[in-house]
């Protein structure tokens, strides 16, 4: 008796690995028959006629289909070395991220001057404060912290719902600036499913090890990141580029080690790297095609990633027979294949004049006066309108901030400042210069904003590009325009750098 | 290092389901339902799941086939670790109910009296 309830499952059982299915399968099959019988046999016949598993069936089928795959103790040797792999890719990542939310709480001290700092230097203020909703993008953000602490210490549930809460407020971000879905894709929801490699049968993380690992990973890399910001000279250093070059040298160090120890061991770091490799390749080839003039120093970057990845894949195929030469050339040889197609897709662009943006980060002369102005708020009326003598503001980036404004002071217009505008930073932020004799004129309009605790309004050309809290007084005459998105990043750059 | 860990609920009623006599894979989801009052209802790839990790801790172990409407039913039964580890569980959930009882002052407990 077999009809199109069994086939069904039968097709669902397909997602769990061979060695179990050969195992299991038939008594599975028996088992779910069994259970879908009401015992009045003209409805189970119907059932077993038509009928199809429900979706709690299929998801129970799933949920041990990855504890399959992505193996645990006990498991066959190969799916064990896949979990292993997937769940060290899956803590790299994560430390990435925690190391990268310690970066911007040590940017957020100095910005307030917390342990006796001086004022950071320009490049670093952000003004990423700006409002509750950039606040909490922020404050979320650190979730991240918690959920590396969480995996390390063995409590997966608590870091898979940190995790969740933290690319969250990205995903949002996302709806508003399509562009960033590369980046949520590889780097928030990926490793968020991929958690799901920490089940129960998960052997423990090496808990001292991985936990020292975040001051260390602290120290080297947001130190250096955030040193080089403030130098003013890191329009090389973008993001793909960033995570290309740690992990070809994660790559490099792990097949040198595995060469002089002449023993690979399983071929859980090879395997893991090669899944990085991947992760971090894919957003800088996204990277390049978004924006050919980074080409110069990006392509470099990518094909020497590749190199070092397949480097150290000759380490799996010494130790762990199952990843075979083929597969592995394979997949060399698609992602030397996608370096070239982007190479030239690259070039094509460039060659068909498309301007995204200029090459270095040169400073311009401002071609028209920006204007720096106080601003007071108050909260909308519950109808949605401004009280007497208050108006709503737009700003890009932000659909509705929930505040209405009245200039508070005096402003002061600036015509003779520098600009510098770095497409290769991610935030779109325009570096403003004035000359030294304007610098005590940007002092006291933001101080009198500091001071009435409320925003400063940035207008150029008629038009407000930012709108942000006064959180400090601008003291040294720098200042940035952060923009949210690329059009309206350009739209700027024509009217501020129109040479540029 | 798995026997380590603490039990599942889902380990502790399937246990329970074969600790008086080995039954087939529907036989247990029944069981444990009717043990659970309901309250614990596995689906085959949730019970399965569990069978295969107990299997390889050795608490259960295949007991014999039976024919059953064209097809064959594997039932499985505990073996000693599976019952020792079994009633280690059981005394540990007792006790914690004992005290439990005791806390709350319910009938029959030493701080009712």
């Amino acid at each position: 008796m077999s009809g199109d309830l069994e086939r069904r499952y039968r097709r669902a059982l397909r997602l769990l690995p061979g060695y179990y299915r050969q195992q299991w399968q038939e008594d599975m099959v028996a088992a779910f028959l069994e259970s879908s019988l009401t015992g009045d046999p003209e409805e189970d016949e119907f059932i077993i006629e038509y009928g199809r598993p429900s979706l709690l069936e299929l998801a129970s089928v799933a949920a041990l289909a990855t504890r399959l795959y992505l193996g645990g103790a006990g498991a066959p040797r190969r799916y064990f070395t896949r979990g292993q792999a997937v769940r060290d890719a899956v803590l790299v990542v994560t430390l990435a991220r925690a190391t990268q939310a310690l970066g911007s709480i040590a940017v957020l001290a100095w910005e307030h001057h917390l342990f006796g700092l001086p004022a950071p230097p320009a490049p670093l203020v952000t003004g990423s404060w700006d409002g509750i909703w950039a606040a909490t993008w922020y404050v979320v953000g650190y979730a991240w912290i918690v959920a590396y602490i969480a995996l390390v210490l063995g409590y997966y549930r608590t870091a898979q719902i940190s995790a969740v809460l933290a690319i969250g407020p990205d995903l949002v971000y996302l709806l508003h600036y399509p562009g960033w879905w590369t980046w949520w894709t590889l780097f928030d929801l990926i490793p968020v499913l991929a958690m799901a490699a920490f089940h129960a049968d998960a052997p423990p993380v090496t808990r001292r090890r991985w936990l020292s690992v975040l001051p260390l990973s602290f120290v080297l890399v947001a130190v250096s990141v955030i040193a080089l910001q403030a130098s003013g000279d890191a329009s090389w250093l973008n993001r793909p580029g960033l995570y290309c070059i740690l992990v070809t040298i994660a790559c490099l160090a792990h097949a040198l080690s595995a060469r002089s120890r002449r023993n690979a061991g399983s071929g859980e770091w090879s395997l893991a790297l090669i899944l990085l490799a991947g992760a971090a390749g894919s957003y800088q080839i996204v990277g390049l095609v978004d924006d050919p003039h980074l080409l110069t120093a990006g392509l470099p970057e990518l094909l020497v990633l590749v190199a070092a990845a397949v480097a150290d894949g000759h380490s799996v195929i010494a130790a762990w027979k199952p990843l075979d030469l083929r597969r592995l050339a394979k997949l060399a040889a698609l992602l030397s294949l996608a370096a070239g197609v982007i190479a030239l897709a690259a070039v094509g662009r460039l060659n068909s004049g498309v301007t995204t943006g200029p090459q270095t980060p040169r400073p311009s002369q401002a071609a028209s006066a920006i204007v720096v102005k106080p601003m007071v708020s108050e909260p909308k009326t519950p109808a949605g309108g401004c009280p007497a003598g208050y108006a709503a503001i737009s700003v890009p980036g932000i659909d509705d901030s929930g505040l209405c404004f009245r200039q508070d002071g005096t402003p002061v217009t600036f015509t003779s400042a520098e600009v510098t505008w770095d497409p290769g930073n991610s935030g779109y932020l325009f570096i403003v210069t004035l000359p030294a004799s304007e610098a005590a004129a940007l002092k006291a309009v933001t101080t009198s904003a500091y001071d009435s605790r409320g925003f400063t309004d940035i207008t150029v050309d008629g038009k407000t590009w930012e709108l942000r809290r006064a959180f400090t007084p601008l003291i040294n005459g720098q200042f940035a325009i952060q923009i949210p998105d690329k059009n309206t990043a350009l739209q700027l750059q024509r009217i501020l750098m129109p040479s540029g | 290092m798995a026997a380590t860990k603490p039990m599942t609920a889902q380990a502790f009623f399937v246990l329970a389901a074969l600790a008086d006599a080995p039954r087939h894979g529907y036989g247990i989801v029944r069981e444990v339902a009717e043990l659970s009052h309901g309250r614990v209802k596995l689906k085959i790839g949730g019970l399965y799941g569990v069978l295969d990790r107990l299997a390889a801790e050795k608490l259960i172990e295949p007991d014999r086939e039976e024919a059953h409407d064209g097809r064959l039913r594997r039932y499985y039964r505990l073996t000693r670790g599976g019952r020792l580890a079994l009633a280690e569980e059981a005394d540990l959930r007792a006790s914690t109910a004992r005290v439990v009882r005791s806390r709350l002052g319910l009938p029959g407990t030493e701080a009712a009296r």
